[in-house]
């Protein structure tokens, strides 16, 4: 019933244009419109060659004779608009991954179960996962244990390293392979990996101070077919939250 | 309080372990964020740290010592006359307030690691008698060089 209410509507329009009889008419009178189309859409193109995307009309510009003064000035605006671009591009994607969200390669084995093993070559940063980390939590410094952290090396600055914060400030740490409790102090955190036999982590160096912290890995967003959540997860009783 | 620049920043810093290089009141200083990335400090630099303690606050103190070098240190000077040595590690500075007796600064917590420290500060931009670049010294305590 629909299709046999619907196909009578479009039908008259379509036959309409048919049988009309003027269809001679209207070509006869797009015909005699082209050239001043034409006229029209070059003149267009000259104005627009000052707009944002002249490199688009810039092989139509040549086609239609410009001169090359017309051309350099093409250039010009185009090269002009290419720097503007860049630097309000680049601005705007610095002040996101400084303030919001970024993105941090893992490599390295340490945190294996979460994130893939690989070397830590250059090679192995190239085949590493991608982890997206967000920033909002900086603000305040707020944390939860199981969370994963991306923070600034101890020894290097200008490394990153990626683990998971298993104890906060206030808490115990049972410290593994050897019978001692921790008390981790104000201001720090203690982070460790989730490969235990080859992370070097807090329980070599110690509990970090947060303000190294540089965001929280909320997900791995490459290789595409590992795209998931990082989840939270605590080692169970080796932290005794003190309240 | 704000960024000028990505580059640089200016921030108040209030309290009494800078003095007589900056007042209590809180001065607004320029800081020079691109050593935290490119390039390094050097002894003698009054630079713009996060608190190891508390993260949120920030520190102005002069670095004394960095990686690989030895700071002597008096432990406690307003009771005793103890000297202690340490050796800064790798990838570490000590940083300590010009007015060593109200101070919380590397004595108490120890060598801080690099990526804490958040620039060098370099110019006093208020209040307006003192603007003026502030110097590097070694010796917090000689009088500024003419």
């Amino acid at each position: 019933m629909r299709r046999k209410e619907l196909n009578p509507s479009r039908r008259p329009s379509r036959t309409r244009t048919r049988t009309d009889g003027q269809t001679h008419a209207r070509l006869g009178a797009r015909a005699r419109l082209h050239p001043s189309l034409l006229s029209c859409c070059t003149s267009h193109s000259r104005t627009a060659s000052r707009k944002p995307s002249p490199i688009l009309l810039s092989p139509l510009a040549i086609g239609l004779h410009l001169s090359s003064r017309e051309l350099e000035m093409m250039a010009i605006t185009y090269l002009r608009q290419l720097i503007k671009n860049t630097v309000v591009g680049g601005t705007i994607g610095l002040a996101i991954s400084d303030r919001y969200v970024s993105i941090v390669p893992v490599h390295g084995s340490s945190m294996h179960p979460t994130f893939k093993e690989c070397p830590t070559t250059f090679s192995g940063l190239l085949s590493g996962d991608l982890g997206l980390a967000e920033k909002a939590c900086l603000r305040r410094y707020e944390f939860s244990h199981g969370d994963v952290v991306v923070f600034r090396s101890l020894h290097d600055h200008r490394r990153t390293v990626v683990k998971r914060i298993i104890g906060l400030p206030g808490d115990w740490i049972q410290v593994p392979d050897k019978a001692e409790i921790l008390k981790v102090p104000e201001g720090h955190c203690w982070v460790e990996g989730d490969n235990l036999g080859v992370s070097l982590d807090s329980r070599s160096y110690g509990p970090i101070p947060l303000g190294l912290i540089r965001g929280r890995v909320t997900h791995v967003i490459w290789p595409p077919h590992r795209i998931r959540q990082v989840e939270r997860k605590v080692p169970e009783g080796r932290v005794s939250l003190l309240d | 309080m704000d960024y000028i620049l990505l580059l640089s920043k200016c921030r108040q810093v209030i309290g009494p372990s800078m003095l007589p290089t900056l007042n209590q009141a809180g001065d607004i200083l320029a800081v020079n964020m691109v050593p935290k990335w490119w390039g390094q400090f050097n002894t003698g630099d009054v630079v713009l740290m996060r608190s190891p303690g508390n993260p949120t606050l920030h520190l102005a103190k002069r670095i004394l010592g960095v990686e690989g070098e030895k700071v002597t240190y008096l432990v406690d000077p307003n009771n005793s006359k103890t000297i202690k040595t340490v050796l800064v590690p790798e990838g570490h500075v000590w940083v300590q307030g010009d007015n060593i007796h109200k101070s919380y600064d590397s004595r108490k917590f120890g060598p801080v690691p690099r990526g804490l420290i958040q620039g060098r500060i370099f110019y006093r931009v208020w209040p307006p008698e003192k603007i003026g670049p502030i110097d590097s010294k070694v010796n917090p305590n000689e009088p500024p060089t003419k």
